[in-house]
């Protein structure tokens, strides 16, 4: 896997390797990234069509006036880097600003949601991972049979399957027809909330668990093709011991793609929740885009970014102090 | 700019429903039984309901009005707060929180405040109260959504004991539909207010009136909730607990609704009527909902600063098809810039529709439609396009078959789809020479539309003189019979040069629970207080 | 290892014959249905079945199937140019990237982990929905968005490749670095690169399906899959075929492409796991 090269060369860019050390160069890395896609993400109101000050009025009556007082209001007429200072200060203690659209702070507005999808979220990592990667697993073990082809045909499936199609079926057949889980709304919070979001998770899931499943299959199978599988056969290892080898060392690249996995969790919920009107930042970024609402936008998109990025970085953490190989190779 | 000038933002924001809905209203002072029948023809009762759980097509961030606007705003403001006057079920005004009141002058209006009125907590409404709560509609920066409703009004002070004196600028009859919960003024006091820091309608703060309700929570973008008081001088409303839930697609209603979640949506949309008809135990009630919507003619872009233009595109519209098709018959053909209504209360339906016949009636003829094409000076045709919002399917669909309809002619209309916050910049703007209106009508004053349509900065920037002058004619006119005349006369005018074309007047659906019922069910009735008419079918 | 028996090349055929019509239906979509944006509006909408239209019709009276045949080059054309696009810039960077290594490797892999930090779908809704842009503007996001993943294979394969004995006799013979990259790693590459284009077609066919469905891309009467799955919300309780109809073509495509790119990509391992 391409991953393992890239950590392998940074791993030998650091002479001492100590996982200290590690962590520290990975979070500088981690903090240049933000830091660039922070400058991105607040240029989006300048890269906008049309004049700043006249995008941030929305609705409301254009006056000359009421220009004027947007341009003090946010710094507009100053140089750009500091506009762009003054922003991440905010940002930085929490301040995104106000939503054009509803006049209330833009914090105030992510507050509830921001549960809603992260709980949408690990539901559906959760029920993609114990779905996907047992039978990845099991039909790698087992290439070409029946198991193994049926699933990955399934799997074919699943990714090309579209979301609300998808969503809409899941909820005529287990949400009206045999009436197990509710048809819309985000529950009273507690369980409730969770019996929800039952059936917009699967629907995620339906996607990512053929991404994951692939995955999981295609690195499994490249471990079992290394030669120290068949050493370790004519070894006499028993079959057991064998398979627990290959599978930690498989699931090591499968753990450093799971972060990326993560990513495009994050795109999926936007749709899940559009389709079930589920009141998360998803389907908070739809209208927002729609109707250009620049501090939302801006608000959601860095908040996003900045989750994947740690993810990424806590994955790659994970991956130095699991793999042996790297490690070592630290130690030297 | 004179209030009427400046575009009801709240009856566009309207647009992101189907239309308004009805129901009912609570009649002027004492009983609010008594209604003869009802709208369903079903017959029922006024019995005990423990909860009753409304979806809304959209959702609502604030429940004050003065800052977030939408028809839905107005539907659970006008359950917790009350105005000076309501509207009737023929948009007559009627007392509300005043008992009476009195135009001692053009620009003065005198109003006696009711004896006995409370708010939700008991505390008694006083003159006070009413001349702050003016002050908080007037203020641009807590109402930024109303406030030029007042703009021409000069002071509100208390006059007497139980009176209120509320002079104008400059004389104009419409200021009558000004202090109503179903427009611009919802009475608090200043206590609850300022206790809350200067917020109004948040989930912290809710909404404080003299009305049958009082909201107990709400979660913006979810929903809200509503208890009965006892404290409302209508009586005591038969539905307990209202609970209201903010449910976007229109395919998630439909279920909700099939699986019992919910007892009644309103504003459901055409598209899904036979859905909602074929879901069990589920009654659909329809009404004219006082909307209108037209194509709506830049004078000021070619080629529409050519008259033979306009008309050919004018003789292109089949109305009557639209009606049937798109709209499922549910609407009217409209033939002018006021709906019926408007003006039934000075000349009853019938009578309405007569009169506003004569404004604009062009049948649809393609033939004709050469002919004045011919006439232009674009007599081969020409390219333009039309913005529409994403949240009117029938408009986007009217125009795409028009699109069709014009393409013999040498016309060829692009139609492109936008979220209704970027329409609103449309309106006007000299970009977009071939353009629509969908306007709900906020009050039963016959002048709403026309006085925007044809005043100032207009989106047609059509002027005239005799229609101005018929306008402001209209402003002063305090007899409703002849004001009706004269609109109608300034529409006839005006339209004669067609800077406008009315396609239809609109139709709301809602369906219910049909164990249930709403009372004598119009087009105002969302104007005051409505859960009081539910009743329990027998 | 298992024993390879000579299979009968079963899924070529299979996913071919798919792939075949929706390529028929993209190309000559202007011969097959010439009149698929014809409205009628009489008719209003009918559901499957109904005389002359096998999947109903929608509010203004077209009829749905030709509306998915004139839709397919909507829905295949973007795609294909995205997958194309993304290649070409894989192929350019990623080989520089493998070959060269150093700061200019270095470089580019933090470029692509950038772009890999952000979520496809979230970034196309963002930039395409800011500046209003159209069909093609997310055409281009998504290919730069798609390129990371290219460079990084492409880089990777090229890595594998300069390990190799052929590309060490070429170094010693004194051949060109541009030459040893393009003229004998690259041909080495291109089955793979071929292969993961495949799949990133069909990727990309989801995602500016989710895309239009979202409402941005193409306008209204377009023929197009995503925009037919949105508008069928609200046909569905008179036409269930406009759901059905786009949602099965944009799986049966999307499946077809997948399973042939994955065959392709299995034949190209077996041919390489011989040394």
């Amino acid at each position: 896997m391409d991953t393992a090269h890239s950590h392998r060369r940074l791993t030998q860019l650091i002479s001492r390797g100590s996982l200290t050390r590690f962590i520290i160069v990975r979070l500088a890395a981690t903090g240049l990234l933000l830091l660039v896609l922070s400058f991105v993400v607040f240029a989006l109101l300048h890269l906008t069509p049309g004049d700043p000050a006249r995008n941030l009025v929305g609705v409301r009556n254009v006056t000359p006036e009421l220009l004027q007082s947007i341009r003090d209001k946010y710094h507009l007429n100053d140089p750009f880097i500091s506009q762009y200072l003054r922003w991440l200060g905010n940002v930085l203690h929490g301040d995104f600003g106000e939503s054009i659209r509803n006049n209330t702070t833009v914090t105030t507005l992510l507050a509830d949601r921001v549960m809603l999808t992260l709980q949408l979220s690990s539901l559906s990592f959760v029920l993609t991972v114990v779905l996907a990667v047992p039978l990845g697993i099991a039909a790698a073990w087992r290439t070409g049979s029946v198991l193994d082809r049926s699933i990955s045909a399934a799997s074919i499936v699943g990714v090309g399957a579209p979301t609300y199609a998808v969503g809409l079926l899941l909820l005529y057949i287990f949400g009206l027809w045999f009436n197990i889980f509710p048809v819309y709304g985000s529950g009273d919070g507690g369980f409730d909330r969770w019996w929800h979001l039952v059936l917009p998770a699967i629907t995620l899931a339906s996607g990512l668990a053929a991404m994951v499943f692939k995955l999981t299959r295609t690195a499994v199978v490249a471990e079992l093709n290394q030669d120290y599988v068949v050493f370790a056969q004519s070894r006499g290892l028993t079959h057991r011991q064998i398979r627990s080898l290959v599978l930690r060392n498989a699931m090591i690249p499968v753990a450093t793609s799971l972060g990326l996995v993560f990513a495009f969790l994050f795109g999926g919920t936007i749709l899940v929740e559009v389709t079930f009107a589920l009141q998360g930042i998803g389907s908070l970024l739809a209208g927002s885009v729609t109707f250009k609402d620049l501090p939302v936008v801006q608000a959601i998109t860095l908040l996003t970014a900045t989750f994947i990025a740690l993810t990424a970085l806590s994955v790659d953490i994970l991956y130095y102090v699991v793999d042996p190989r790297v490690r070592k190779r630290g130690k030297q | 700019m004179s209030p009427s000038v400046q575009f009801n933002r709240r009856t566009l924001l309207a647009g992101t429903g189907v239309s308004a809905l009805a129901m009912l209203i609570a009649a002027c002072g004492g009983d609010n039984k008594g209604m003869a029948g009802n709208g369903s023809g079903v017959s029922g009762s006024l019995k005990e309901i423990d909860l009753l759980t409304v979806a809304f097509p959209s959702s609502l961030s604030n429940l004050y009005p003065g800052q977030e606007a939408g028809n839905f705003n107005y539907y659970v403001a006008c359950l917790v707060g009350e105005g000076l006057v309501a509207p009737d079920g023929t948009g007559k005004l009627v007392p509300a929180l005043a008992s009476k009141w009195e135009q001692t002058s053009p620009t003065t209006y005198v109003y006696t405040l009711r004896d006995g009125a409370k708010f939700s907590d008991g505390v008694p409404v006083t003159p006070e109260d009413i001349v702050y709560s003016v002050g908080i509609s007037k203020d641009e920066e807590k109402s930024p959504n109303i406030a030029y409703y007042w703009a021409n009004v000069d002071k509100a002070e208390k006059t007497g004991d139980n009176e209120v004196t509320i002079t104008l600028a400059s004389p104009d009859v419409a200021f009558e539909w000004g202090p109503c919960a179903a427009n611009a003024l919802w009475i608090t006091s200043q206590a609850y207010v300022e206790g809350n820091g200067g917020e109004m309608g948040t989930p912290k703060a809710l909404l404080y009136g003299t009305g049958p309700y009082k909201v107990t929570k709400f979660e913006p973008d979810t929903m809200v909730e509503l208890e009965r008081v006892d404290t409302w001088w209508g009586g005591v409303p038969p539905v307990k607990t209202v609970r209201i839930e903010f449910i976007t697609e229109e395919a998630t209603r439909v279920l909700a609704r099939k699986s019992g979640d919910i007892d009644l949506a309103i504003s459901i949309s055409l598209d899904q009527l036979g859905q909602w008809e074929n879901a069990a135990d589920t009654s659909v009630l329809f009404a004219p909902d006082r909307s209108y919507a037209g194509i709506d003619f830049n004078t000021a872009v070619e080629p529409f600063d050519d008259i033979h233009v306009r008309r050919a595109i004018a003789y292109a519209c089949d109305r009557a098809t639209v009606v049937e098709k798109l709209l499922v018959g549910h609407g009217e053909p409209a033939t002018a810039l006021i709906t019926p209504d408007q003006i039934s209360s000075v000349l009853g339906l019938d009578g309405a529709r007569q009169a506003l016949k004569g404004v604009l009636d062009l049948p649809f003829d393609l033939d004709k439609a050469k002919a004045e094409l011919a006439l232009s000076k674009v007599p081969d045709g020409f390219s333009t396009k039309v913005g529409v919002s994403s949240s009117a399917p029938q408009i986007s669909q009217f125009f795409q078959s028009l699109a069709e309809t014009v393409k013999p002619l040498g016309i060829d209309i692009q139609v492109e789809e936008m979220p209704v916050e970027q329409w609103y910049d449309t309106i006007g703007s000299a970009d977009w020479g071939l353009a629509y209106m969908w306007y709900f009508n906020a009050t039963g004053d016959p002048a709403e539309m026309s006085s925007w349509f044809f005043g100032e900065g207009n989106p047609a920037s059509y002027s005239n003189d005799a229609v101005t002058k018929l306008m402001a004619q209209a402003k002063e006119e305090t007899d409703p019979a002849k004001r009706v005349e004269i609109l109608i006369e300034a529409q006839k005018t005006a339209l004669a040069d067609i800077p406008y074309v009315p396609l239809w007047w609109g139709e709301a659906a809602t369906a219910i629970n049909s164990k249930y019922t709403i009372e004598d069910f119009g087009s105002y009735s969302l104007l005051s207080p409505w859960t009081p008419r539910i009743l329990t079918v027998d | 290892m298992k024993l390879r028996v000579t299979r009968k090349p079963v899924v070529p055929i299979v996913t071919g014959i798919p792939l075949a019509i929706i390529a028929i239906f993209v190309i000559a979509s202007r011969w097959i249905v010439p009149n698929a944006t014809r409205q009628d509006i009489m008719t209003g909408v009918t559901s499957p079945g109904t005389a002359g239209h096998l999947f109903g019709t929608d509010q203004l009276g077209r009829d749905i199937g030709q509306l998915a045949i004139a839709g397919a080059s909507s829905a295949v054309v973007g795609p294909i140019v995205i997958a194309l696009g993304s290649m070409m810039i894989g192929i350019l960077l990623g080989t520089f990237a493998g070959y060269m290594g150093g700061w200019l490797d270095l470089l580019l892999s933090k470029y692509a982990d950038l772009l890999l930090a952000l979520p496809t779908t979230l970034v196309a809704l963002v930039v395409t929905g800011l500046v209003d842009g159209g069909y093609w503007v997310t055409v281009l996001v998504l290919i730069m968005l798609f390129s990371p993943t290219d460079i990084r294979m492409v880089r990777g394969s090229v890595i594998a490749q300069t390990g190799r004995p052929y590309i060490e006799s070429a170094k010693v013979l004194g051949l060109g670095r541009l030459r040893i990259m393009f003229r004998h790693i690259l041909p080495n590459v291109l089955p793979v690169a071929f292969s993961t284009m495949l799949l990133n077609v069909a990727f990309a066919l989801v995602s500016m399906s989710a895309l239009s469905f979202l409402g941005l891309g193409v306008g209204p009467g377009v023929p197009d899959w995503g925009r037919q799955l949105s508008d069928s919300r609200d046909l569905l309780d008179r036409n269930w075929g406009s759901l059905v109809l786009p949602a099965m073509l944009i799986i049966i495509t999307a499946a077809a492409i997948n399973l042939l790119g994955d065959w392709l990509q299995e034949r190209y391992e077996e041919s390489s796991v011989a040394r």
